[in-house]
């Protein structure tokens, strides 16, 4: 009894205390915070998320990202099958750009063997890479705009996404679940006037990005929606384990396209822009210069791309040509053999990374040499920036939040694998 | 026919007219459609989720000063409102006055901007 | 080629549309004067203009708001119900059998309350939200006052003494019908969606107040047929917006810059029209919405219930198109030749065709306002609104007390108002010119130098409203 009549003693007595009545006046009534669910099925968690948010009034006290909706095995999954099957499964990482994901995962497999490709085929990876940079990016601008209101930037993101879907279907046979290329090259080669082709969806694209330009990076409400909203430090960023443009958006000038360069990169002239304030105006500002970039690598490439074989010539890693199959007993063994057993990767593990639109996409592979992985891992680029999401809007407004999501662009597919 | 209230009338006809449609044309689904109550379907929309607590809870309005400066300017607003209507007859004399009004009042719009109360974020 | 050649058929049509229907209520009107009551008119006026012009162009704006937006978005739009008549089967008629598809979707969709929901308020918000905007436009005038079978028939349902008070008092009343469908739901986006209602309530009709000021003390009345006036002719001068600030005679035409709202009062024009533009609750200003946001306060209405919500915005829209017509375009009044025509003999004779004439110069003026709210709710990304609330209280309010007051000082200096004319027109060049100032960015985005742009003055287009240098001195 004693302990509970404690208190009381310190506080504010009417008889002595002059201002006790004041400060009674100036408390804040009683509220309580507000538990609330965004998502998984909400408009603006674009992959399926779950956001448990806690509200004082509309201000963010509290979020929880909750992953695992899309959760589907992918890292099992690869290890029941040949290591060129796993490519319909890194597919499904992000959906909007699978061919990154496709060339990534070759890419870390091709350095396990010791391998080097063909020229022509890193041509070909680097065009098919850059194309769906461009998808993904448009669809995240777009998305950034409708989501805050602006339904026509979206549907002009589209528009050109479309069309480049179109080229991408026409190189690979699929719109969004490539499965391009194979271990040792590239498994088809271009189509028949495709370059053109891809040229003049690339001058439309520049146009409708003039179009989103125009409406959104100097629009007041636009800019003062996303200025100084969804703040990061460059410091904070690298803790968190940032890449790609949202790095770069705070003004770190970390591109593995530049840094460390794989394929043929180094061949082309290309910046890497790089923000200032890692806000979510930043990151806009970033995706959308990397788009123009990007199609400045493409015509590079378009233009420059050499003759020549798009995959190796070693029948233990590529099939044998057709003709070899059906005409020559060594085509069928060797075809069989890949087939049923996959490729002979030798044991060993390899971590290897390429920049993929989100930022650096990693590959832990272990083989143990029995044509199957023993381990994939993939480092997925939008784990570490959802990680960051409590950090960076906690205080902030509720309708913060939502261009902050959209700007840091985390893929569902890809974080929960 | 011509009383005072006489161009009251149509308004008094318009405002029961849309009191009405108002009230007919829900009416409407609730006779034309389908009653499938389920337990799901009236619990609250949550983004998918189960319920995180109801609803009806104390809630912090953190606007609530601006909701007062509301009623203080409102009210200058109707006081300006008869001096507009006669203000050609009043001349510059009603000029100085509603200026003279206007002014403590802009003093104090100055003083709680200052202070603060116009941003969110304090 | 054909989808112009399609939109200036649509366009005919709805030109000659209008004039049938005007001509048919100064008729009616006339009719039921003669034969009636005195004071009949006025209630055919209610049918006419509340039930067939506001109704059925708010119907066709749920049409029109999609096909346009199709337009601006390089779609096509809604084509695909058709009429299961024979010859139009396999013809879209530019969507509008989705006008039909839609009003039957929503009549047989389950009419739901929520378990939780509070059953009475829930009912009563859709109700709330519908039946003041529809009342609205009873105090706007769609037309001259002519006579028309010996009888004088004037365009408007009601006159009252308060004029536009009227609209403020009633307009204020949507917002209730909003915050109790936010509360009353039990749903927590719902209720965050009526609680933005409120904030948005306050942020922005205090400026809307304020705004019209300019215009009262320049023309010495709140009722809006005063303010809308009419020209000069052989009995009387001209009154309100159909006075002249500077005219000449052109073959015996007369032509001239007229006394406009928006010409005398840009700024007053310019709050005026954000402020209610906040009212229609259409983006920028979908706070209370914020579909991707928190999904909106009507998230757990459905059917009829919910189409209320989305009628009682469209009814909204042509109100506001109408109101600032009649407060900022000069209501029915012609540009120019406007005294020419009042005095032609035809017209004096056959005092309803001059009706018709203006009734569709009034009604075409709305449709270029929607037409105007389209383009700009198709533009714009969503204000957060503690941004509104800054836009209210810290550039509007200030911009509208500055404005009452230059425009008093103007008004006592120069009664002719034409040094009123001469401000406004500067104030309007000042902000085409602040519009149409392109600074270079590209250079400062490839490097990402991304905060170098303007911040403070650059207007992303000229409906929105602007930071001008006068408001700037008032801070």
């Amino acid at each position: 009894m004693a302990d509970s009549a404690k208190p009381e003693a310190h506080a504010p007595n009417p008889d002595i205390d002059s201002y006790a009545h004041e400060s009674e006046l100036e408390a804040h009534l009683q509220t309580k915070s507000m538990v609330i669910n965004m998502g998984p099925s909400h408009p603006a968690t674009h992959g399926t998320v779950r956001l448990k948010v806690e509200l004082d009034g509309e201000t963010i006290t509290k979020i929880d990202p909750e992953i695992g909706f899309l959760h589907r095995g992918f890292q099992k999954s690869c290890e029941n099958v040949t290591w060129t099957q796993c490519l319909p499964y890194t597919d499904r990482l992000n959906y909007l750009s699978a061919m990154m994901n496709n060339f990534g995962f070759l890419n870390a497999v091709e350095k396990l063997i010791g391998l080097e490709i063909p020229e022509r085929a890193q041509y070909i990876r680097v065009i098919g890479s850059e194309l769906h940079r461009l998808t993904d990016h448009l669809t995240c601008v777009g998305a950034t705009g409708l989501e805050m209101g602006g339904f026509a930037p979206f549907l002009y993101g589209m528009e050109a996404r479309e069309l480049i879907q179109d080229r991408v279907t026409e190189l690979t046979g699929a719109r969004l679940t490539t499965s391009f290329g194979r271990v040792g090259g590239i498994n088809r080669d271009l189509p028949e006037g495709w370059i053109a082709k891809v040229h003049k969806t690339l001058t439309r694209t520049e146009e409708l990005l003039v179009e989103m330009d125009g409406l959104l990076t100097r629009n007041r409400i636009f800019v003062d929606r996303t200025k100084d909203t969804g703040v990061i430090t460059a410091d904070d960023a690298i803790d968190y384990g940032w890449t790609g443009p949202a790095l770069r958006a705070c003004g770190v000038d970390y591109d593995i396209r530049k840094v460390r360069p794989y394929w043929v990169y180094e061949r082309f002239d290309f910046d890497v822009p790089v923000g200032e304030h890692g806000d979510n105006y930043d990151r806009y500002l970033v995706r959308l210069e990397e788009m123009r970039q990007s199609i400045r690598i493409l015509r590079q490439a378009m233009d420059t791309i050499p003759a020549g074989p798009i995959i190796v010539d070693d029948w233990r890693i590529a099939l044998p040509p057709k003709p070899e199959v059906y005409g020559t007993i060594e085509g069928v063994m060797a075809h069989f053999k890949l087939v049923m057993e996959g490729i002979q990767v030798p044991p060993g593990e390899v971590y290897d990374s390429t920049e993929a639109s989100n930022g650096e996409l990693g590959w832990y592979l272990v083989s143990d040499g029995r044509g199957r992985p023993y381990k994939v891992h993939v480092r997925a680029p939008g784990f570490p920036v959802l990680a960051a999401l409590p950090h960076i809007i906690t205080g902030k407004m509720l309708p913060d939040l939502v261009p902050t999501f959209d700007t840091i662009n985390m893929i569902g597919g890809e974080v929960e694998q | 026919m011509i009383t005072p209230l006489a161009p009251y009338l149509p308004l008094a006809v318009v405002l029961l007219l849309a009191g009405l449609m108002a009230m007919a044309i829900p009416q409407l689904t609730t006779r034309l459609g389908p009653k499938r109550p389920s337990a799901i379907k009236s619990s609250p929309f949550e983004a998918g989720s189960e319920s995180s607590g109801p609803a009806r809870q104390r809630f912090a309005v953190k606007f609530y000063v601006v909701a007062l400066l509301f009623i203080v300017f409102d009210v200058e607003a109707v006081f300006l409102y008869p001096w507009a209507v006669n203000f050609q007859a009043l001349g510059w004399f009603g000029y100085v006055e509603m200026l003279v009004f206007a002014a403590t009042l802009i003093v104090g719009l100055i003083y709680v901007w200052k202070k603060g109360a116009l941003d969110w974020e304090s | 080629m054909s989808r112009i050649l399609t939109m200036l058929v649509a366009m005919a049509t709805i030109v000659v549309a209008l004039a049938g229907g005007v001509a048919t209520a100064y008729l009616v009107g006339g009719f039921v004067e003669a034969h009636g009551f005195t004071g009949a008119s006025r209630l055919t006026n209610i049918v006419f203009l509340m039930l067939v012009f506001v109704m059925i162009i708010a119907t066709l704006l749920t049409l029109a708001e999609r096909k346009w937006s199709a337009f601006m978005q390089d779609r096509v739009g809604p084509n695909r119900a058709r009429l299961g008549i024979p010859g139009l089967k396999n013809r879209s008629l530019g969507g509008i059998p989705h006008i039909i598809t839609d009003v039957l979707k929503m009549l047989t969709k389950e009419d739901f309350i929520p378990g939780m929901a509070n059953r009475f308020l829930f009912n009563l918000g859709p109700l709330l939200a519908f039946a003041p905007v529809f009342a609205l436009f009873a105090v706007v005038p769609a037309g001259p006052t002519v006579t028309v079978l010996g009888q004088k028939v004037d365009m408007v349902v009601a006159t009252p003494d308060f004029g536009i008070l009227y609209l403020f008092a009633i307009a204020s009343l949507a917002v209730y019908g909003t915050a109790l469908a936010g509360w009353s739901s039990n749903n927590k986006f719902a209720l965050l969606g009526g609680v933005r209602a409120s904030a948005q309530m306050i942020s922005y009709e205090v400026a809307l107040g304020l705004s019209l000021v300019g215009l009262f003390l320049t023309f010495s009345s709140v009722q809006l047929p005063a303010l809308v006036g009419d020209v000069a002719n052989a009995l009387s001068p001209a009154t309100g917006q159909g006075q002249y600030l500077w005219s000449t005679q052109v073959f015996g035409l007369d032509i001239g810059i007229p006394a406009w709202g928006f010409i005398i009062q840009p700024l007053g024009f310019i709050g005026f029209f954000v402020a209610s533009f906040a009212e229609t609750k259409r983006a920028p200003f979908d706070v209370p919405e914020g579909e991707s946001e928190i999904i909106g306060y009507f998230v757990e209405y459905s059917g009829m219930k919910f189409g209320m919500f989305m009628i009682s915005e469209f009814v909204e829209v042509v109100v506001l198109a109408g109101v600032t017509t009649a407060l900022f375009f000069g209501g029915h009044n012609l540009p120019i030749f406007g005294e020419a025509l009042a005095n032609n003999a035809f017209m004096q004779e056959h005092g309803w065709v001059y009706g018709t004439i203006l009734g569709t110069v009034f009604w075409l003026k709305v449709l270029f306002l929607i037409w105007v709210q389209l383009v700009i709710r198709w533009t714009f990304p969503r204000f957060r609104y503690d941004q509104i609330q800054s836009l209210g209280w810290k550039i509007l309010l200030p911009v509208g007390l500055v404005n009452v007051f230059v425009t008093a000082a103007l008004v006592l200096w120069d009664p002719s108002l034409r040094a009123l004319g001469v401000v406004g027109i500067l104030e309007i060049a000042v902000f085409v010119a602040l519009t149409l100032s392109k600074k270079e960015n590209s250079e400062a985005g490839a490097h990402g130098d991304a905060h170098g742009h303007d911040h403070g003055h650059a207007a992303p287009a000229g409906a929105h409203a602007d930071p001008h240098p006068s408001a700037a001195g008032a801070h």
